[in-house]
């Protein structure tokens, strides 16, 4: 029930469309959800309304899928597609290691419909539906020790985001994936449990793990993805006109946010350098990474019966 | 109903309030006062109540309240703490107030060995209390100088409310760890010297005069669990464990000492004290699931973000804002336990600590303290419960003891405020990269 | 008889959460010691397991607690000194438990199929087995302090009679 329709004075009801964003106002998910504001704002005109909730104060990502798929509390957000996958184990596919060969494979791949049967999947199982595409920061190495080659990245103890496919790409790259809870990740660098982990510049900038994990390896071997998604249950009540400009302005917010934030990237990485925060290096042999992590992407694929969206996203 | 922001406040604060005078405990209270809203408010349904709670046990850091608890329970069921007494009363039991002294220096040792207040206040007080009660003392002292004493617990390391905190915020353990150590021995010695006041006013007997063999003996019985500080610091700063992790190496290290070291405890006992550090610990993980949802719904209804508002336009400087940080906590402390206010609480107020310019690792010991001094002060303040409960007595018999205890040790929560440098000058000593 | 099977339930309820405690550790254990060795192939699912673990013994514990009436409360008006008063205190306290309870066993059966369509992400585990935690413990709270509620009302049927 959080969609609401005030019946206001005079007749006219007015619709509430509520968000929640991990950020604050300058962070690019939440510009995302701005931009979403404005174009439904601009085109359906006075009988909308919009709040978001800031900083995380109403949970974590997690907890958004869960308000979504209930429709309770919120009825939209920009999320990482792993936050998903308890509902469809597929999900996480649309942004694993080394999808991607460049930022413009990533734009066509988003701007198209190939991902539809993900899209449907998710419809299905969690009644959460994709509006549109944010996302565009590249993930990178980030450890307390320069690793450039792959003698150096050979029993790397790195922590890595909770899904299968994540684990299984970096043991295959010859890194050692480990378990640390997300917010145990600065102290575990920092004391030398773990020697780094992966994330995007903007993460890096905004939770300071330059302070414990310095040096900055550009494998690019991720460009996020980062899906628009409103809850079903929401967008089944809009009205007809509703529905169809919110369709809209998904996939138009959507691309500014992916522009904002592929743009921002480098310019944070820059930002971090030139403060002295970070060291930034290449990474010697990345087609080298690249070879082993394909027959990993094929096998995990071909276990969530993919293999026709793998192909058709390396296609693109 | 789209329920405001001042009727939902009403609702739960006064309701909650209204429940706990009518002795619902804190935990259904706080559950109970959110159910309203959540039945109410059309934006929300009575799924958000059962979800907040549920996910917040679904939180690795929250695993160091077991393991820090069962750590506590072994050195409690192995006579560790007998040692620790022994040990005290040969170091302190000769000043005026005997076992005051020891009641005071048993906390401090048991605050480095255990990362939870609760269970020195439940261990100790078991044996201090009636003893200080055989020997003369006022029971309401007893009890206030057993609670006040206990809240080193979690400022000296180990400490839960360190590890949550860190990992919350993204700050060092290691270094609030260390942070810690010296505010927390200043409170040691402020209690001490209240209870020589004491003392003298109420002319209370001294415990005994050690020899020199009688402390040596004394302090080789309890060497090897004085060390265990070392083994959990210095598991976290070597890098061997993540904070959570360290919880098991504190629990690991005293049950080897229980189990083959002093021989205290069986096989046959463990089944015992591992039912209940469970036991105990879903209490008030139970509480703290609860608490969760009513600060969840505060959130909601955006009350931190206008308590924050407001503060930025007081545009006060770092002293004041200290002070405001600490009353708040102090606040919070009065109602909800530490951990959820740390979420709650600690996220919010972190922009406004760092918009003043003061020191993470000081803002940090900041909240703990006051946090630590929730534990004692009612309506609840588990350490004051448990403590009042051994003595027999009624939480409202011991407050004007409670108060005059913890005004020294206020006192030390604002030295650390005027001169950080107590609470900074270890961990850049001997941690500087964390700072 | 209810007493008795319920005393045996509660019983049952204590060896769990004793077990319970102890399997906590295993995970955490293992999580430790597959970093230094790596004896055991993990992919993190150490941390799920042992959350899972520990949203049953804290929900196992919080009945046990209302059995025992261990639960932590404020005393901030004094204790009914009169027989009747003592029913109506006593009482309040274990109606709004139950009310408590009921609306957790209710709502929570809603919330153990929203866990049923979800899997673990690395166990691959049906979340309605963690789920189902919460309809149980309210369940449990009502039930137990049903029956504390019926003793409350002998115990003052018995001082009544004794009265007169
Ligand atoms: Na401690
Ligand atoms: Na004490």
């Amino acid at each position: 029930a959080a969609l609401t329709a005030i019946t206001a004075t005079a007749g006219s009801a007015e619709i509430t469309l509520r968000a929640a964003s991990l950020f604050d106002e300058n962070h690019a998910y939440t510009k995302t959800l701005r931009e979403f504001e404005r174009l439904v704002g601009e085109a359906y005109g006075d009988e909308i309304s919009f709040e978001m909730h800031l900083n995380g104060e109403l949970g974590d990502e997690s907890d958004f899928v869960t308000f979504l798929q209930q429709g309770v509390a919120i009825d939209y957000a920009v999320m990482a597609p792993s936050n998903m996958a308890v509902f469809a184990p597929s999900i996480p596919l649309m942004d694993m290691p080394f999808l991607f060969r460049d930022l413009d494979h990533w734009n066509a791949v988003l701007s198209s419909d190939v991902l539809k049967p993900l899209e449907d999947k998710l419809y299905e199982a969690a009644d959460i539906k994709v509006i549109g595409y944010a996302g565009g920061g590249t993930r990178n190495l980030a450890s307390a020790e320069p690793i450039t080659n792959m003698d150096e990245l050979g029993g790397h103890k790195m922590r890595v985001m909770g899904a299968p496919i994540q684990a299984k790409i970096f043991s295959a790259i010859t890194a050692a994936p480990s378990a640390i809870a997300y917010n145990e990740v600065y102290n575990a660098i920092q004391t030398g449990v773990i020697a780094g982990f992966e994330n995007e510049a903007a993460s890096i900038q905004n939770l300071k793990f330059y302070e414990v994990a310095p040096n900055i390896t550009l494998t690019k071997h991720a460009i996020t993805v980062r899906p628009l998604v409103m809850s079903g249950k929401t967008f089944r009540k809009l009205p007809e006109d509703l529905q169809a400009i919110v369709l809209e302005a998904g996939l138009a917010a959507g691309a500014a946010g992916r522009e904002i934030e592929s743009s921002e990237d480098a310019l944070k990485l820059q930002q971090m350098a030139d403060a002295g925060q970070i060291t930034v290096s290449e990474f010697a042999q990345r087609d080298k990474l690249l070879e082993l992590s394909i027959p990993v992407q094929d096998a995990y694929a071909a276990e969530l019966g993919a293999t026709d969206l793998l192909t058709a996203i390396r296609a693109k | 109903m789209i329920v405001s922001t001042g009727l939902a406040c009403a609702i739960l604060v006064g309701g909650f309030l209204m429940l706990v005078i009518l002795r619902v405990p804190v935990a259904f209270a706080l559950g109970l006062a959110t159910m309203p809203l959540v039945v109410l408010d059309l934006r929300l349904t009575p799924f958000i109540l059962l979800d907040r709670m549920f996910q917040s046990y679904n939180s690795f850091i929250l695993l160091a309240v077991p393991f820090f608890l069962l750590a506590a329970n072994l050195m409690n069921s192995g006579k560790i703490t007998d040692r620790l007494i022994t040990l005290a009363r040969e170091m302190t039991g000769w000043m005026p107030g005997g076992l005051g002294h020891v009641n005071v220096m048993v906390s401090m040792m048991f605050a480095g060995i255990s990362g939870s207040s609760t269970a020195d206040a439940a261990g100790c007080g078991k044996i201090l209390i009636p003893a200080m009660q055989r020997e003369g003392f006022d029971t309401r002292f007893s009890v206030a100088i057993t609670a006040c004493s206990s809240v080193m617990g979690v400022i000296i390391p180990p400490s839960i409310l360190m590890v949550v905190w860190g990992g919350v915020m993204q700050i060092s353990v290691g270094a609030l760890f260390l942070a810690g150590a010296i505010p927390g021995m200043l409170i040691g010695f402020a209690l001490l010297s209240t209870v020589f006041v004491y003392a003298k006013v109420y002319n209370y007997p001294v415990a005994g005069r050690p020899t020199l063999s009688s402390f040596w003996t004394a302090f080789r019985g309890s060497i090897l669990a004085l060390l265990t500080p070392v083994f959990v610091v210095g598991g976290i700063i070597g890098g061997v464990v993540t904070p959570t992790e360290s919880a098991i190496i504190a629990a690991g290290y005293a049950m080897i000492l229980g189990l083959f070291v002093y021989r205290t405890v069986s096989f046959r006992d463990l089944g015992h004290i591992f039912y209940d550090t469970g036991r105990f610990a879903s209490i008030s993980l139970f509480a703290i699931g609860t608490a969760t949802a009513f600060g969840w719904l505060l959130a909601f209804y955006k009350v931190p973000r206008l308590i924050v508002e407001m503060l930025t336009q007081l545009n006060a400087g770092p002293f004041e804002t200290m002070l405001i940080i600490a009353l708040l906590f102090l606040l919070f402390g009065l109602f909800i336990d530490a951990i959820p206010t740390i979420i709650i609480l600690g996220t919010v107020l972190m922009p406004v600590a760092a918009a003043a310019d003061i020191h993470p690792v000081v803002f940090a010991m900041i909240g703990i303290i006051s946090l630590a001094f929730g534990l004692v002060t009612p309506p609840y303040g588990l350490c004051l419960l448990i403590s009042a409960s051994i003595g027999g007595l009624n939480v409202i018999q011991v407050i004007r003891d409670v108060v005059i205890i913890l005004i020294p040790m206020l006192i030390i929560l604002i030295l650390v405020m005027l001169f950080p440098e107590i609470a900074l000058w270890l961990p850049r000593m001997l941690l500087p990269s964390s700072l | 008889m209810i007493g008795t099977i319920l005393e045996r339930v509660c019983l049952g309820l204590r060896v769990l959460i004793g077990v319970l405690t102890f399997a906590l550790a295993i995970p955490v254990a293992a999580q430790v010691l597959a970093r230094y060795t790596g004896i055991i192939p993990v992919y993190l699912w150490t941390e799920e397991l042992a959350t899972f673990i520990f949203v049953w013994v804290v929900m196992i514990g919080s009945m046990i607690a209302v059995w025992d009436n261990t639960h932590f409360n404020v005393e901030v008006i004094p204790e009914a000194k009169s027989a009747l008063g003592a029913l109506i205190q006593q009482g309040l306290v274990l109606v709004l438990i139950i009310i408590f309870g009921v609306f957790f066993a209710w709502y929570g059966v809603e919330y153990t199929k929203f866990g049923a369509i979800q899997n673990s992400v690395m166990l691959r585990a049906n979340m309605a087995w963690t789920h189902i935690s919460v309809p149980i413990a309210g369940a449990g709270w009502a039930v137990f302090a049903a029956y504390r509620l019926s003793e409350l009302f002998k115990t003052y049927r018995l001082q009544r009679s004794a009265a007169q």
